[in-house]
């Protein structure tokens, strides 16, 4: 029994021109104490994705998975109360901007006993102390003087080590990081990635990383989707698609990245995928990388699916297998 | 926070100052002079008539020779019975409307809630304090048209507030006394905070309505608060800033509106006996009257504004 299963999740918004789809079948199985990660441009859908899995989504949004379980239950066949109350008792989210997910008004004190008080924390005394140690166990060396403190007399590292600390309340099975460290400095980032995994181990909880970062990924999640305009187009190991990536958009990705120790002559410029995302409400026909690949063919006009192949999932008719082989000899 | 709270007292000095400085102006004006100056110099004269208001010395009336000061005593607990009163209805109602319509954005409610506080602000004070004598007192018979309470009553004036004079002086009417001066009381107030209410529940709407979009709303609701619970304490809390501020400008509102209400209702206040005077150029007592409602405009702006300061984690600044 996987810790959350979802098949087949679309997320669709009303707007003035019509349905617009943000997330288009989304496959997801995690386990516990299992990282994996999803890695897009933005407007990928990650977030969207995200909000959907943590039932955060906003009234004008749709969303609708065919299977949706979370520890054998199945989502799907509960009220939204029900629902609600599952999901906030097994699933935390941190989000990218610390400093700004958290109440400018009331102390960080104040937000930490809430929410331990709404998982069934106690009284206020046990809610204190609760949250002292929720502090101290996210690395907070002070916690006693933060605990009186408001967000914006704390940088955005400690802020963000709050809203860990934060969704660590609720003893969650799964965390969804949804771009945690983007707003933080490299080395800031580094210590709340180590923080996160440590955690990971620790209370042996699965870590759902969002992230835009390659890097990030590479030493942290066993597995990664990586999304294009709402759909995942390659799913696989982490080691396997950093080396050999089947996918025409995922090689893309890697190739923008500069290696270390790299060879750069003089004049060269780094890889870029020509275009943009295509916006939601205009995808091309056909494959939604068609016209950014360079190697699209007549082909690719229909939309390819999902396959399987060598243990992972590619969505493309022309998967980079050859290039891949050459590409290592 | 003792440095802003300093900061905030010497603004709010700084405009009585400037309101002093039109008053001694207005004083000029009287026919004979107000005071008794020992410099001849307007400059000098000016720090004189300081001196006098501090000391309750204002004056006499062009017209009756009283002492504005004691005319001003007389009239000035009505009208802050009537505006305190107003003041409650127009933040309490409108705030609790504002988040009615806020947590019902896009529903019946809400555009029910914003038409009809629509209509309410676009109505003139008078216009409306008429519609509402001739529904409830001409129609229905319900309220009284005009007064403080009736003549059948007599209350000894102790503190000159009705409301508390009926509770403890010395009369033999029991509790009808006190209810007759609050069935006084409820039309006129309706009148006054009409606007203001409106305005107060349709900011209120904006504003929550701007906030719940906010990431720390998303991380309350992450965290599986209760949506009561979002809105009074993770929402309010952020939009009492633009609240407070919204508030500090209803109050000159309602002082304009005073002048109308109390004119309509026969309300023995301030603003009735200001607009007496200005109609027989009584300059001393138009001092008095603009010294008062100003001080009081004045005094509330205070009081909101370190009321903010206390509500705004960001805005009290450590001494150091």
């Amino acid at each position: 029994m996987h810790l959350l299963h979802i098949e087949n999740l679309s997320v669709n918004f009303k707007t003035d021109h019509g349905l617009v789809t943000a997330v288009d079948k989304f496959k997801f199985k995690i386990d516990p104490g299992q990282v994996i990660g999803v890695i897009g441009e933005s407007g990928s859908g990650k977030s969207v994705m995200a909000l959907a899995i943590a039932d955060l989504l906003s009234p004008s949004a749709i969303a609708q998975a065919d299977l949706f379980t979370l520890e054998g239950q199945d989502l799907n066949r509960m009220s939204p109360f029900e629902r609600k109350r599952l999901i906030t008792d097994n699933i935390s989210i941190i989000f990218q901007d610390p400093t700004s997910s958290l109440n400018p008004a009331l102390t960080i004190g104040y937000q930490l006993d809430e929410t331990v008080r709404s998982h069934g924390g106690g009284n206020s005394r046990q809610c204190r102390d609760r949250s002292l140690e929720l502090l101290a166990s996210v690395g907070i060396q002070d916690a006693k003087r933060r605990y009186k403190e408001y967000p914006h007399q704390l940088s955005g590292g400690l802020n963000q080590r709050v809203m860990i600390a934060m969704a660590l309340a609720c003893k969650p099975k799964l965390l969804i990081a949804d771009e945690p460290t983007t707003s933080l400095d490299v080395t800031v980032q580094s210590q709340i990635l180590d923080l996160l995994m440590q955690l990971n181990q620790d209370l042996n909880m699965a870590l759902m990383l969002i992230t835009h970062d390659f890097s990030i990924l590479s030493e942290t999640s066993e597995k990664v989707h990586v999304m294009y305009s709402g759909q995942v187009v390659e799913s696989a190991k982490t080691y396997k698609l950093l080396t050999e990536p089947y996918h025409p958009y995922t090689k893309a990705l890697l190739d923008s990245v500069p290696h270390f120790g790299m060879h750069y002559k003089k004049g060269r410029r780094l890889y870029n995928l020509p275009g943009t995302t295509p916006p939601m409400r205009h995808l091309p026909v056909g494959c939604n990388l068609g016209p950014r690949c360079p190697y699209a063919s007549r082909q690719c006009v229909e939309m390819p699916q999902l396959k399987s192949l060598h243990g992972r999932q590619v969505r493309c008719h022309f998967p980079l297998i050859e290039e891949a082989k050459q590409e290592s000899k | 926070m003792l440095l802003s709270l300093f900061r905030i007292l010497i603004t709010a000095l700084v405009s009585f100052l400037g309101l002093t400085i039109l008053t001694f102006g207005i004083s000029q004006q009287a026919t004979t002079p107000l005071h008794d100056y020992q410099s001849t110099h307007w400059f000098p004269q000016y720090f004189e008539y300081l001196g006098y208001l501090l000391t309750a010395n204002w004056g006499n009336s062009d017209l009756s020779g009283n002492d504005v000061f004691t005319e001003l005593l007389k009239h000035f607990p009505a009208s802050i019975e009537l505006l305190s009163f107003s003041l409650i209805l127009a933040i309490f109602v409108g705030l609790f409307f504002g988040i009615m319509a806020a947590k019902n954005r896009g529903g019946w409610l809400d555009k029910g809630l914003m038409s009809a506080t629509l209509v309410g602000y676009s109505m003139p004070v008078f216009w409306w304090g008429l519609l509402l004598v001739l529904f409830f007192s001409l129609y229905l018979g319900i309220s009284p048209v005009a007064g403080r309470i009736d003549y059948a009553y007599y209350i000894q004036p102790i503190t000159r507030f009705m409301l508390i004079d009926t509770l403890i002086s010395n009369h033999n009417y029991g509790s009808a006394a006190f209810f007759n001066a609050l069935n006084h009381l409820v039309l006129p107030a309706v009148t006054l905070s009409w606007i203001p209410m409106a305005i107060m529940a349709r900011m209120t709407r904006s504003s929550l309505v701007n906030i719940l979009k906010f990431e720390y709303i998303r991380t309350a609701r992450s965290k599986g608060l209760p949506e009561n619970r979002i809105i009074w304490i993770h929402a309010l809390r952020n939009a009492m800033q633009s609240l407070l501020t919204i508030g500090g400008l209803q109050i000159s509102i309602l002082m304009t509106g005073l002048i109308i209400a109390e004119y309509i209702f026969a309300w023995p206040g301030v603003g009735s006996w200001l607009l007496s005077s200005v109609s027989r150029q009584d300059y001393p007592s138009i001092q008095a009257g603009i010294l008062a409602l100003s001080s009081l405009v004045i005094l509330f702006n205070l009081m909101l504004e370190i009321m903010a300061n206390y509500l705004d984690p960001r805005k009290r600044r450590p001494l150091s």
